[in-house]
Parts: structure tokens; sequence; C-alpha cells
């Protein structure tokens, strides 16, 4: 999502989006919503082969509300991604490899592959501004009884909440600015910049 | 005559490093480049505390593990990035062609591409190594490495690197949306090169198809060079030089099998057209 305008700048649709008669923040909002979907079908296809493949078994009681707790967190990312967005939109081919270079400290921070208390409360509080560190560490509990624990899951879950709101109201302002400014120095069809 | 070839990779080598740097600055792209391999290990090394609650008798699988993420910075840049390289070469900067209108070799050009990515790993090798020594008190000292040894070992390995990324990206060219399938190869490799566990630990028909592949020898030998006999062993009945003939043999298939195919790909890149194909980027 955070590069999304990069590459459509590179594949010359920026410029239509930016006649078209929506703002930018109605067209990441179609984009996230259809990402939603192929994204929630993924994880749920992965989590179900995983969970056969390696005999995983759930609190049947956690499942529902795993199940919002990911849609809380879900929101909350494309959110953050809409955040980014401006910025990369006033970047180009930095954009791309910054979001490819930030893929795996993304993944280190937020816990995606061991519990993030394991980082210490510090590192753990610094990268519960990535909604999925508190998002995971919660689903994990609720489905998992025994996971370590980073915060209590409800206060996880309350807190990834209040991220949707702060991240939207700050993709907005950030998107109307950085496109005036984009607008301003020609960022908006300037490919190679 | 020799002069040709030699300016024309060199070229190739400078033209690969002014793409893969020259979108920024010198510190942001340092900082880039080393962000990504550093984050992996560290990745690899928390999993490794919290599964062995730190247990010291399986300290030498530690130092297995860092080794082997450490040095596959070097297949994650010669593969993955190497054909994307070559696609963005194509679909974004539609210049591929005329690599081929060039007064060099193709192979030359593709060979000097992945020297670039080759040597832009290195630095993200030394610096995770480094880490993981002072970090985690790995027993890595650099005056007890068997220089010689890690020499012809990566030599070989980078031999057979090349070779598989240039056919891997030739392939790639009759896809107009190719895009991932580069790190998908990667992924596949990290899986069967023995670099974060042993392939004896794979269902055995797998395991006996991992044993094929070169990668597995080179960082059983980068292994024994940087620490040997203090470090998990893949293959503790086999000699080094046992090793070393192993991973030759298998770069030799590699070769010889990446020509084939390569030669193949190349003629059909010509004949349909793949060479400036309008693509996905």
């Amino acid at each position: 999502m955070a590069a999304q305008f990069s590459w459509d700048r590179d594949n010359g649709t920026l410029e239509l989006y930016a006649v078209a008669p929506t703002s930018f923040e109605a067209i990441l909002l179609g984009m996230a919503l259809g990402s939603m979907f192929t994204t929630s079908l993924r994880a749920a296809f992965i989590l179900i082969l995983g969970s056969l493949l390696f005999g995983v078994t759930y609190t049947p009681e956690g499942v529902l509300p795993a199940a919002g707790i990911f849609l809380l967190t879900l929101a909350a990312l494309y959110c953050l991604g809409m955040l980014l967005a401006s910025v990369f939109l006033f970047y180009a081919r930095e954009a791309w490899h910054l979001s490819s270079g930030l893929q795996e400290p993304v993944n280190f921070l937020s816990g995606l592959y061991f519990p993030v208390s394991a980082l210490g409360s510090y590192v753990g509080a610094a990268a519960s501004l990535i909604p999925l560190t508190l998002g995971l560490d919660a689903m994990r509990q609720v489905l998992l009884p025994g996971t370590p624990r980073f915060l209590d899951p409800r206060l996880e879950a309350l807190l990834v909440a209040l991220e949707i709101p702060i991240f939207l109201f700050l993709a907005r302002q950030g998107l109307s600015f950085m496109e005036q400014r984009a607008r301003r120095d020609g960022k908006l069809i300037s490919k190679w910049s | 005559m020799v002069l040709i070839p030699w300016a024309g990779f060199t070229t190739a080598v400078r033209l690969g490093w002014a793409i893969s740097s020259n979108w920024t600055r010198p510190l942001l792209f340092v900082i880039y480049a080393l962000v990504r391999p550093l984050s992996s290990a560290l990745i690899l090394v928390v999993m490794y505390s919290v599964i062995t609650g730190g247990r010291g008798d399986v300290r030498n699988y530690l130092a297995f593990l860092v080794i082997g993420t450490s040095f596959w910075a070097f297949v994650q840049e010669g593969v993955s990035e190497f054909s994307v390289g070559i696609l963005e070469d194509r679909g974004r900067y539609k210049m591929l062609k005329y690599a081929y209108l060039a007064p060099l070799r193709v192979p030359l050009f593709l060979v000097g591409r992945a020297t670039s990515k080759l040597s832009s790993a290195a630095a993200a090798v030394v610096i995770v190594l480094t880490v993981a020594t002072v970090g985690l008190g790995l027993p890595i000292s650099p005056f007890r490495v068997d220089y010689p040894l890690l020499a012809v070992a990566c030599l070989l390995a980078f031999t057979s690197v090349m070779a598989f990324a240039i056919t891997l990206s030739m392939i790639l060219l009759s896809g107009r949306d190719a895009y991932g399938y580069g790190e998908m190869m990667a992924q596949v490799l990290y899986i069967f090169s023995g670099a974060i566990f042993p392939i004896s630990v794979l269902p055995a028909p797998l395991a006996t198809l991992a044993s094929f592949s070169p990668l597995v020898y080179w960082l059983e030998l980068t292994r024994r060079a940087i620490l040997h006999g203090r470090v998990y062993g893949m293959f503790p009945t086999l000699t080094d030089g046992e090793v070393l003939a192993r991973l030759a043999l298998a770069t030799l298939g590699t070769v010889v099998l990446g020509y084939v195919l390569y030669s193949w790909a190349d003629r059909q890149a010509r004949r349909k057209g793949y060479l400036d194909m309008l693509s996905n980027f």
C-alpha cells in the first residue's frame, strides 16, 4: 500500500488518478478493500494448511475474538500504509527501495516469527507503533493460551483500534500536504526523480 | 582482442552497481544494503533464543545458523535481486535489447551484472558476522579463518549461483509478470541449501534432491573454514577435500545444465521477441 502511488506513477496511472473526480484517499481506500480481501484469503489458506500439516490446535472460544482482532489489525495496517503512501508520493525510486528494505526490519520488530515479549518492553513498546505487533500478540494469546504475553490482549486490541483513526487522520493530512507539494514540484508525473 | 571482453565486463559491473545504488545518497544506500540481512539474521537468532531458552548444549547450532544466514546474502543478491535486475532492464528501463546490440557477448554482460550483485552482498556478510561475533559471542576470529578453503569454496559457489541466476532470468523473460519469481526461487533454495538447518532433517527424497545442490557443500565449507570443529557439521564423515570435490562436481553440473537451458531460453527470447516485450513494471 505504501509504495502504491510510486508504482502507479511509474506505470503512468497516477496522473489519471489526479484528474479523476475523486480524492487520492478514496482511491487508496478502494485498493485497500480489494487487497484486504485477497490478504484475508491468503492468511486463511496458510493458517488452515499450516495447522493441518503441523497439527496445531486452537482454543475454540478464541476464534471469534481473533477474527475481530485480525480485521482491526488489517484496518490499522492499511491506514498506516495510506499514511506512508503520502510520504512515498513525494519520492520516486527511493520509495520502492525503502519499502523493500523495511520489510525485514518490520518482520523482526513486529514479532512475526517469535513472541514480541522476547525483544523486551522498550523495544516492544516502540514496535507497537506497527499495528501488526500488538495485533499478532493479541491473536496468539486468544488462540493459543500459554503464549508469552506482552500486554493484556484486550488492551492490545484497544490500542490497535485507537491506531486506526490516528493513522487515518494523519494519512488524510499527509496525503493532502504531499499532493500539493508533488503538484507544485511536478512529482506526480516525473518517473525517474 | 582480450581487452574488448574485459572492458565489456567491467562496464557491465559498473552499470549494475550504478543501477543498484544511484537512486539515493551513499549513506542511505549503505543502511539499506545492511539493514535487510542484519534483520533476517536477528530474526533467526531471536527465534533460536526463544526456542532453545539459551541452552548451552546447542550453541554449535547457533554458529551453524549465523554463518548460513550471513552467507545467504550472496544467494539472495545473486539470484533474487539479479533476476529482478534483468527484468527491470527489460521492462522498466527498456535497455536489455541494447545490451544485445552492444559489441560484447550477452553472457559476459550478464556475468558482469551478476558480479556487481555478488560484490554488494559481501559487505552484508561481513557486517552480520561481525555483529554475531560481538553480540552473540561466537568464537569467530579473522586470524583463524582458513582463507584458501573459503576462497576456493566461494569461487565455485559464485560460479554456480551466477549460472543458475543467469539461466533463471533468461527463462523468466518469457513472462510478462515474472517479477516475484526470482525471490520465490531464492526461498526454495533457502530450504534446500542447509542455510538454516541440516538437509538431513528434510524428508529422504528431498534430502537426496538437496544433496545435488552446490550450495549445501559451499555452506558446509564456509562453516568449516571459519569455525572448523566448533560448529555443527552436515557431513561429519567427509573430509574438507571430499566436500570440496562434491562442490566442484555439483558446480560443474549446474554450469553444464545452466548452459543448455540458457541457450534454449536465449533462442526462445530472440525468436519470440521477449527481449523488448512490454511487461508489468
